[in-house]
Order: structure tokens, then sequence, then C-alpha cells
């Protein structure tokens, strides 16, 4: 019997194949050659000397490509407004950020490659860099025919808000700040593409494969069915990787013409400069309070640094960020508005829970200071403005550009007391007010948030049975290190009733798998995992009307993974098949919907705070989350472990900063701090089941992004409690010990 | 380029290998040896997805040049055990669900049997300190910890 080791057995054994493990016969290797200004007119590229050089093939630069450069569309939006600033997959002549693509090297081998790649001459006049002071007219323009670096303005608006904030007793003010960080997965990015002559085979795209596997077709003038996305393992994804970026277009374009299959492996120097950038925001934003602590409006002017282009997912994250301010609770008037502000810095994308962070940080620290203003208990305050179970399904229409508001269930109320019941909450409270009164500076947080989950699209499964009995299900959706293949395992073994170890399931390659909309936006259970369901229950109706005619006069059922009828002796898959002489039988599900799923979740957290150094200690952190319903419940709590952890790192540690001249100052791990066990405590996750989704057969809300929104509001939360701050408040990220020393000696 | 013949002995085998002296010991166990379990996650020694044991002892091998490893034994994830027969640690990474994407893992599991082949009977306080050497962007590391302690008391209870 041959032995099939199962994905745990492959990852924990080093058996896991990454799209850099994988080796094709007679590859050469590619290194971008990336500018090393932040801004400026690129006047030449000298390729003699790194074309002269040993193993060297080719030097690709813009010049090649034809009169007109191909830039990178949007793949989440139709705005026109934004197409010139679009990034062309390499430069032309202009500049715009430290790590833009300028030409492509290709090489027998990766270090002859990057021999010749610091061997390309680029003649680059330098111009000031833009930084994003939206305030202080530009002395430099990114982009020819503009008259400012604001790309547009978005906003958002519900109810009366002039009369609102006059009519209020209590207004509180503040402003807010988040930095700029990213996803940063283990696993930087990397493609290898081969041309067969028809065909076209990539290895590395993920996320949206269909999406992406189209746009590729479209930029290279090749039909989608001739290029074929296979699956790899993929060491993390959180948004960053597997959006579509100039070297997607560059690499395949290599292999097809030099007819050799090309390889790119990103390094890390490379990725923390060239891979999407998030998060950095700066908000003013204003809480109009009655005296009795009922919340009458949320107004919010703020701005996101977008860096130097428009990627892919458009202004997806500032379009997101509004309709978050509004959380589970009911304001009668809100308004944001946003600039988003072109910078010479990498360009920006979403990464896990996009514009959520942010937008829950800012108003969950403008309720606290609400709070304290009121003299008034902050979960007091926050429970007296939840919307409750009566309101859903609850919805508000807040313009034209981001649309309509929807909550499809949720019992916020019950869930919130659950949550700090669990957390030990009252506990925390008590025994951080005995701490300070021993002198030591320990705080306790909480934070609320609403997580949207499943973006909308349709989705497609297919489930076959074979003659051996086994069953494979095959998804597009794709494996980021989030282990769906095991849940869409579990969905089946359920459904058909055979058991999991029988059951294989194929994710994300194109070969035979249906449509997606892609696995982001934690939409993979509710979508895939629906559809997959669907295609058991097609597959069991096929079954039964194939098994009836073998069958007496009895009516014929499926149970226990067979079918039977009274009386008569129960058939198998395998012998049904047999009857037949068929080798398998198939059928396809699909689910299809237009509205997310909205969780709710709360965090808490408890830090110690060293006085003198600045030092937070997080000593606790949990999140309660309903996710409506869990098919593992384990593996839920991974994710929302993981997630918070994420945004542990953003909350304190992690941050993109740049010199007055533009350049990156976060280059490697010893600049750009990513948690390490030390500073991580031991997350504390309790997986709720109250508010099922009602639009989708599973029930399930998402999880992937859940771990994440409320941690930073949290955390400040926490160390404004351990310093007994009254006038100061932590209100810009990342909390490094410099700024909490400044709000003590304040 | 000029290239030398230098024996790697890895997981017990000895590969006969002609290298550019420059080659990283990381790029000729992943792409000579053919050992891809190994991981590049920076390459400037920090995050610890490259770790391989040298003589027993945990090493980044993003910084070591092949040649260095020439004379000496190295042990990659490879060597430890094999999806039908998982190593202890392995199993403990497996029942704890220490891994999610898996790209840490490798360099986790060297690291860990690195320590514990020094000194197994290390506090808890002292080896959660040795493990935050390496990175990991999924877990949140308790997990991890939580397997290679149980792994830790397994071995000691054995003795």
């Amino acid at each position: 019997m041959t032995y099939s080791p199962t994905h745990d057995e492959r990852l924990v054994t080093g058996g896991g194949c990454y799209v850099g493990d994988i080796q094709r016969p007679g590859q050469l290797h590619a290194v971008v050659v990336r500018s090393p200004i932040a801004h400026g007119h690129l006047r030449g590229i000298d390729t003699t000397r790194s074309l002269a050089m040993p193993g060297v093939r080719y030097v690709l630069t813009a010049a090649d490509l034809g009169l007109r450069t191909p830039v990178v569309p949007m793949r989440l939006s139709a705005r026109t407004d934004l197409f010139p600033f679009l990034q062309p997959v390499l430069a032309t002549n202009r500049v715009r950020y430290v790590g833009e693509p300028v030409a492509v090297v290709v090489a027998d081998d990766q270090y002859l490659a990057e021999d010749a790649a610091e061997s390309v001459l680029l003649d680059i006049e330098e111009l000031p860099a833009a930084l994003g002071d939206i305030d202080v007219k530009p002395h430099t323009l990114l982009y020819d025919g503009t008259d400012s670096n604001v790309l547009c303005r978005l906003s958002g608006h519900h109810g009366d808000i002039k009369s609102a904030f006059t009519s209020a007793d209590f207004v509180v003010t503040e402003r807010f700040t988040t930095g700029r960080h990213s996803g940063v997965p283990m696993e930087t990015r990397g493609l290898i593409a081969e041309w067969t002559g028809q065909q076209l085979q990539v290895w590395g795209p993920t996320k949206a494969i269909y999406p992406n596997r189209a746009l590729m077709g479209r930029l290279l003038g090749l039909d989608e069915e001739q290029i074929r996305f296979s699956a790899v393992d993929v060491g993390g994804a959180f948004g960053v990787r597997g959006e579509f970026y100039p070297e997607d277009f560059l690499i395949p374009w290599l292999a097809r013409t030099l007819a050799a299959p090309v390889k790119w492996i990103e390094d890390r120097r490379e990725h923390l400069m060239a891979t999407n950038h998030s998060r950095q925001q700066d908000h003013v934003a204003s809480i109009a309070v009655s005296r009795d602590g009922r919340f009458l409006a949320f107004r919010d002017t703020f701005s996101c640094d977008m860096g130097a282009y428009v990627r892919n997912v458009g202004v997806r994250v500032p379009e997101l960020t509004i309709p978050s301010l509004i959380g589970p609770y009911q304001w009668p008037a809100f308004e944001a508005i946003c600039s988003c502000i072109l910078t010479n810095k990498t360009p920006t994308g979403t990464m896990r829970s996009p514009g959520r962070l942010e937008a829950t940080f800012v108003r969950e620290r403008l309720i606290d200071l609400a709070a304290r203003k009121l003299e008034m208990d902050p979960i007091e305050l926050r429970r007296l403005n939840l919307l409750n179970e009566g309101d859903m399904p609850f919805s508000l229409d807040l313009g034209d550009d981001v649309g309509r508001l929807v909550y499809d269930s949720g019992n916020y109320g019950a869930v919130l007391d659950r949550a700090l019941e669990t957390a030990g909450y009252a506990n925390m409270r008590k025994s951080s007010a005995e701490a300070r009164e021993h002198g030591d500076a320990v705080g306790v947080g909480v934070a609320l948030f609403t997580e949207k989950t499943g973006v909308p699209g349709r989705e497609g499964a297919v489930v076959k049975v074979r003659a051996d009995g086994t069953v494979r299900v095959i998804s597009a959706a794709v494996n980021i290190g989030q282990g769906i293949e095991m849940t869409l395992a579990a969905i089946a073994s359920d459904a058909l009733q055979i058991p999991c170890d029988r059951i294989q399931v194929i994710c994300g390659d194109t070969e035979d798998a249906p449509e997606s909309l892609g696995t982001f936006g934690s939409r993979s259970t509710i979508f895939a995992g629906s559809a997959v369901l669907n295609g058991c229950g097609n597959l069991i109706c096929q079954g039964t009307e194939l098994a009836s005619p073998f069958f007496g006069s009895g009516a014929v059922r499926y149970g226990d993974g067979m079918f039977t009828a009274d009386g008569e002796d129960s058939m198998r898959w395998q012998e049904l098949m047999n009857r037949l002489r068929v080798p398998e039988l198939s059928a396809e599900g699909v689910f299809q919907h237009s509205e997310p799923a909205t969780a709710f979740g709360v965090h808490t957290a408890e830090t110690v705070v060293d006085r003198d150094t600045g030092h937070i200690e997080v000593r606790r952190l949990t999140v309660g989350y309903d996710v409506g319903r869990a098919i593992d419940r384990r593996r839920v709590e991974c994710q929302l472990v993981g997630g918070a952890t994420h945004a542990l790192g953003g909350t304190l540690f992690e941050e993109f900063q740049y010199d007055p001249t533009g350049q990156p100052q976060s280059t490697s791990f010893m600049d750009y701090l990513l948690p390490t066990c030390n500073e991580t405590p031991r997350i504390e996750a309790h997986v709720f089941e109250v508010a099922t989704a009602p639009a989708n057969p599973l029930g399930v809300k998402g999880a992937g992004e859940g771990g994440v929104p409320g941690v930073a509001a949290a955390i400040a939360s926490a160390v404004d409690d351990a310093l007994q701050l009254c006038d100061q408040a932590v209100t810009a990220l990342p909390i490094t010990p410099d700024r909490v020393r400044s709000l003590i000696l304040d | 380029m000029t290239t030398r013949q230098i024996d790697l002995l890895v997981n017990e085998q000895t590969f006969t290998l002609d290298l550019p002296p420059r080659i990283t010991l990381a790029d000729a166990l992943r792409d000579h040896c053919r050992l891809t379990g190994t991981h590049l996650g920076c390459e400037h020694g920090v995050c610890g997805a490259c770790t391989v044991l040298l003589d027993g002892e945990p090493v980044r091998s993003c910084l070591l040049f092949a040649i260095q490893a020439a004379g000496h034994e190295v042990t990659t994830v490879e060597g430890v055990g094999r999806p039908d027969s998982l190593h202890p640690l392995q199993r403990a990474f497996v029942n704890n669900q220490a891994f999610q994407c898996g790209f840490c893992t490798p360099g986790f599991l060297m690291l860990a049997l690195g320590i514990l082949n020094e000194e197994l009977d290390i506090s808890t306080n002292d080896l959660r300190n040795a493990l935050s050497a390496n990175l990991c962007r999924c877990t949140g590391y308790t997990a991890i910890v939580d397997a290679v302690t149980g792994y830790q008391s397994s071995r000691k209870d054995a003795q």
C-alpha cells in the first residue's frame, strides 16, 4: 500500500513545495533592478556592462516592451480617474519610489544574475521627494499635469452631522496616526514561468488565481485557457501576496520571449520595499455625545498615504476604512472624508483586515476619551450605544463612494458579556488596580469591533467519487497556510458521511478548478465551503437517482455513505459505479451571494509599562469572536491567535520609515521588527457561535482576519490605564518606548 | 567562474559537489543537494528559517559558506524524520498545531533539537529566550513553545 502523506506530515518533515523549491529543466534566473532613488527623471539605462557579464542571457528594460509600456490595471475598481496613476511594469522616464522596477536581468544562475544587476547603470536626475504633508504645498508633484499630490477624495455620510455637533453636550476631538506597515509573510514573493510554445505554466500566483490569470492573459495577449497556474505551498499571504504586481507580467513575458523557464524569487530586502505597504493613515476625529452617554455623531477627516502608484486594489483601503469606522454602534449622524495622498514611497494595498485595524483604533480610542470626559465606565458607554439583535439585519447607506453598509446578523450585547466573562475582565480590572496601588504601571483595555467577512461573489466546486470509494474535491480556493483544504475535507466528509482520510482536496490549481473570486477577505470557508456543500448535495441527488433502478419498489435514501431502501441490502458508491461501469461520478456545486457576513468581536489587553524605559509588556491579550458557526473550532482559534499576533506587531514594533530624501530605513528584519515569542503573550482566543450567517448554507462567518481589528485600540487603552493618563492618551501607532516616555514626561 | 570540489556530509549522506566558493550553505543544500526543507526567509541571519545543525549545533545556513561546512556534519529537517515515521518532536508539532503555512517550521525544529541536544534540562524561560531567535508570522508562537516543552518533558521522562 503506498503511503500518502497528509498536508501536516509534509510540512513538518520539510516536504513542502514552495515556489522557491521548484527547479524546471533549463531554468534561468531573473533579478529585478530597482530604483535606488525615491524620485527622479530616468534619463537612461546602460546595460552594456551587465550584458557582457558571465552567464547573462538578457536584460529587459521598458524600451523592449514596445511604444506603450503596459501598466498594471486595477482588479477591484473601475474608477477611470485613477488610470493615470497606475504603475507601468517597468519605469519609463520617471522613477517614483526606491524599489521601483527599472530593468530585469536574466542569467544562468541567481548569483550571476545578482552580479549583473549591480552592473546595470541608471542615469537618474534626482528630484525632491514628496513624503506626505498635505497641509504644506508640496514642493514637487509626483505626476505632471496635476496640481497637487492628492490622488482623490472619498467620503461617507449619514444623517445631519452639523446639527448633531451643535446640539451635543460634549464633543471630543483628537488626532490619531497609524504607522506604515504590512503583511510581511515569512516567504517572500516568487514566480516561475514556463512557455511550451502553446501553454504558459506559472507557479507562484495565489490569492485570486482566476482574475490574475485573466489579467495575465490580457497583458500578454494570450487566451486564459493557454495559461495554467499550478498550485504550490504558500508561506503566508496576509493580503499582500497574490495581488498582480509588475513581476507577474515581467517574468512570464521573459519566459515566453526567451523560450526558457524563468525563475524569480524576491529577497527580503526587496520584499520590504517592493511588496505592498499598508496602514499609514492620519485622522482627526470627533465624537459628539449627550450628557447621559448617547452617541450623537462621529466625524472624521483623514488621509491615507498611498505611496507612488495606484496598485491592483485601487483605493480599496480607504473605501473599507470609512464604513469600518461605524463599528457595532448606532450613530445618528456620521461623516468621514478621506484624502488619498501620493508619496514617493512603496505603493500600498490591502493587508489582513484592511482599513479595519486603523478604523477600530480611531473609533475605540475616541470612545475611551469620551468615557473619560463623561466620567463613565468605558464598557457601559459602549453597551449603551451598541446595535442590538432587534436592529438586525442592519443597513446604513453611506453615499456613493462607499455604498451601503450591511450587517446580516449579530447579538453584540450577548457576545460582549460572554467575551468579557471568558476573558476574566472584571478580575483583570481588579488585579491591575491593586498592582497600581503597589506602584506598578499595570493597565487593562478593551476594544469592540465588527469584521466584514466573505467578500461577495460566485464560487464553484467539483466533488467526485471514484471507483475505489475515495472522494476528490476540487476548489480554486488557495491554501495560503490557513489549511482551507482541511476545512473543505471536513465539510465534504460531514455531507457525504465518508471519513476524512478518504477525501482528497485539490486547491489553487486552474487545471480543473471551477470559477472563484479568490482567497482573501475571509471568504473561503463561506464560499468554497458552501460550494463544496452544494456539490456534495448534488452528487448525492445524482447518485440516488442513478441507484434507484437497482433497487426494488422502495424509496432510495442516502445515509452513512451508502444508498439504502427499506428491506433491501444497501449499496456503496463503489458498487454503484461498478454496476454503471463508470470510473467516477462527479457533480458541481455553486454558491453565490452579493453581501458580506459580518462578525463581531471583543479584544482585551493587559499591559505592564516600564516608566523608565517606556517598554510595554503585553501580559495578556484575548479575543472573543462570534463566528456564527465553526466548522473546525481549533482552526478558527489558530486564525484568531495568528491575526492578533500580526496586529501586535503593527501596534508595538513594525513601521516602514523613510528619511527626508525618501530612502527606506526599514530594509531588513533588524530595522523592521517582527514580534518574537518573547514579545508575544499566550493569546487567548474564545470562539462563540451565537449569530449564524443567514445567507450561506453552512451558517458560517469568516475568521481569517478576525483576530486583528481591536488589538491596537485595546493595547493603547491598557497603556493609558497603566499610566493613569488624564489629559494625555496614546494616539499614535506603533506605541514605541519613545512615545510612551513622551507621554510620561509631558 | 572558479569552483572547488567539496564533500558535504548531510544527514549521514555524502554529497560530492563542485561549487563556487561564495555559495552559501543554504543555497548548496537547497539547489545542489536538493534538500529544499531548509528555507530562506531573509538571508540576513535574522529570521532563522534557514536553521540547520552543524555538528549538532543550530546555525544560520544563510550566513555560512558551503565550504565552511566541509568536514563537518550537517543535519537538516529531512534527516530528522519522515512522513511515515515522524520524529517525536515533529509529532508534537502536529499535535499542537504548531504550524500553519509551514515556512518557518523546519528552522524551528532544528533550533529546538539543537537547544535540547545541548541542554535537555533547560528552563522554560531560557527555552523561550532561545526560541526567540526564530520568527513566525502565522501561529503566535504559543503552540510552538508548547510542542517543544511537551517533547522536552517526554524526553526527560524517558531518561
